[in-house]
């Protein structure tokens, strides 16, 4: 093999995609632009615009959530295979409002059984239906966690660490029931699916059709195509949205293309709804991949979005800070989430502040990210 | 192997933009942060890599006045400062090819989408590639990865390092040299049964 070759595959292992609190560089970047010196945190919702570019460009959770429920829940049924989580003071819930935590999981991409989180995003609907908020949380986020009874039966117990340990240790459940004590916004639904519910679909569908501006040639996902119109199958459609190298290797290019591809997919799904055997197959082929606990809510949440023109949609990142004295770790940031989340919380508006416990030396024995040299 | 510059907006009008209305430069990082915090994160890991990304915008923003608006393309430009940034971290990054050498599958970040037989060759030979890396003289590196991991043209890399495109392929020659000699005997030994 060739040497270069060899090399490049060797960068891919050691690459890692940029986290979501890259936009912490990008307000370092503003606050010089305006002159500022030093950092300030203050203006934080004010650059809620400013945010969301970042997001849009950092996070293709939301994107790919939407890519896989749109089409997923433009048919409705499927299996109920989660409940919601039981016992315990829940957060009261918002009349109206309704609000629903989205899993992405890609299990192709490691070998941690059960694969980590890849995405988590809570997405609230308002009472009107007009603004959804997609509010992503931070993976590296360190939390303290309650007890909780994961989907067979077994109780993990209360304990400190990263957010997406409740979702290894305990399936959606555990992070459901995280997610809710920290940010204390009461969660209807949940959905969890994972990146080959996408191949499902496309698959179900009979391909998707798109037209390449010029030729790709990415055997690493699996696809080496000629410039020009194409109806790709479902794992050509899975690699052209992973796809990081083409067009300049930004992640915007990637979510313009991904954003390509849910048009041309809705459209052919629109053209297919009709026909009652597709339809069967295509629910099956899902089924599998998608965890929910209901599906007739997530027709909702999926029609809302679909709906809606991007610039309504508005999307933030939780307000987090770096943990004291773990490095690389995230704390939520209690005033501002506070102030962010205040309108999405039902109930009396009196009850105390969340704790969230730190630790010198956390307990958590599960090693989300493997660091090769030691923390600075 | 380089993709070409997104169509649309050039860098270059952004960053002259930029010099009236600095908040322009935001484009840029939005445009160009994830790709420079990839490249990084492979050369010194992602701890470094985060603040590494800010600084470069920091001084390309510092720097913008003096951006040569001959090429419409900043990547080459964020690159060269990025590089420059990167020479302060050698321990950080010589660290991370002595641990890939002794313990080549921790280290592993899983890859989606790499095919078996790929990791199974690419895995064979991450001791000798992480040897070679470290074996070569800083300038060749940064050639040879600005290439291998940054995806830029030789003569994007001339332009990085403000060389001449003929010290970019004698350096490039040099550190592929050194490659092949750390490669050949693994490669005979190893990758031979997935070569066809």
């Amino acid at each position: 093999m060739d040497d270069l070759k060899l090399l490049r595959e060797l960068g891919h292992t050691l690459e890692h995609e940029p986290p979501a609190s890259l936009v912490r560089q990008r307000r370092r970047l503003l606050d010089a632009a305006a002159g500022k010196s030093g950092k300030s945190r203050g203006a934080w919702l004010k650059r809620r615009a400013g945010l969301w570019a970042v997001a849009a460009a950092l996070g293709t959770a939301v994107v790919t959530a939407v890519v896989t429920v749109v089409p997923t829940l433009m048919f409705s049924g499927g299996s109920t295979s989660v409940s919601a989580p039981l016992g315990g003071d829940r957060p009261e819930k918002a009349p109206g409002a309704l609000n629903v935590l989205l899993v992405g999981t890609d299990p192709g991409a490691g070998t941690q059984k059960p694969s980590p989180a890849e995405s988590i995003t809570l997405v609230h609907l308002p009472e009107n239906r007009e603004k959804p908020l997609l509010i992503s949380v931070p993976l590296d986020l360190h939390v303290s966690q309650p007890e909780c009874r994961s989907g067979s039966g077994a109780v993990s117990p209360p304990r400190t660490g990263m957010i997406n340990a409740a979702f290894t240790a305990g399936g959606l459940p555990c992070l459901w029931r995280a997610v809710e004590s920290i940010t204390r916004v009461r969660i209807d639904h949940a959905l969890e699916l994972d990146y080959s519910a996408f191949r499902g679909v496309v698959d179900a569908l009979g391909g998707v059709d798109i037209t390449l501006p010029r030729a790709i040639d990415a055997p690493q996902v699996k696809l080496v195509l000629p410039a020009g119109e194409h109806r790709m199958n479902g794992e050509q459609a899975l690699g052209y949205i992973r796809l990081r190298q083409e067009g300049g290797g930004s992640d915007a290019e990637r979510v313009k293309r991904q954003q390509v591809l849910i048009r041309s997919l809705v459209a052919r799904a629109k053209e297919r709804i009709l026909r009652p055997a597709q339809l069967t197959a295509l629910v099956e082929g899902i089924r599998e991949h998608v965890k929910t606990d209901s599906f007739d809510a997530l027709v909702e949440v999926a029609t809302s979005l679909a709906d809606l023109e991007p610039k309504n949609i508005v999307s933030i990142t939780l307000p987090w800070e770096p943990h004291p004295s773990e490095p690389g770790a995230l704390i939520p940031s209690i005033k501002q989430m506070d102030e962010l989340l205040a309108p999405l919380r039902g109930g009396r508006p009196a009850s105390p502040l969340p704790t969230i416990t730190i630790t010198r030396k956390p307990q958590a024995t599960t090693t989300i990210t493997v660091r090769p040299e030691a923390p600075r | 192997m380089t993709a070409p510059p997104a169509a649309g907006v050039s860098d270059s009008h952004r960053i002259r933009e930029s010099l009236t209305r600095p908040e322009a430069f935001a484009e840029l990082f939005d445009e160009y942060a994830a790709m420079l915090y990839r490249y990084i994160s492979k050369r010194v890991g992602p701890e470094a890599a985060e603040d590494l990304v800010g600084e470069t915008f920091l001084i390309a923003f510092a720097r913008r006045a003096q951006f040569d608006h001959g090429y419409g393309d900043a990547r080459p430009w964020l690159f060269g400062i990025a590089t420059k940034l990167l020479s302060r971290h050698h321990r950080t990054e010589a660290a991370r090819y002595r641990a890939i050498q002794r313990a080549p599958h921790e280290v592993a970040v899983p890859s989606p989408a790499d095919l078996v037989a790929d990791q199974v060759s690419a895995e064979a030979v991450r001791p000798a590639l992480a040897r070679a890396l470290s074996k070569l003289p800083r300038r060749d590196r940064d050639v040879l990865l600005l290439i291998a991991w940054g995806d830029l043209s030789y003569e994007e890399v001339a332009r990085s390092l403000g060389i001449p495109i003929g010290t970019v392929r004698s350096r490039m020659h040099r550190a592929r040299r050194t490659l092949r000699s750390m490669l050949e005997p693994d490669v005979r030994k190893e990758a031979q049964p997935w070569t066809i």
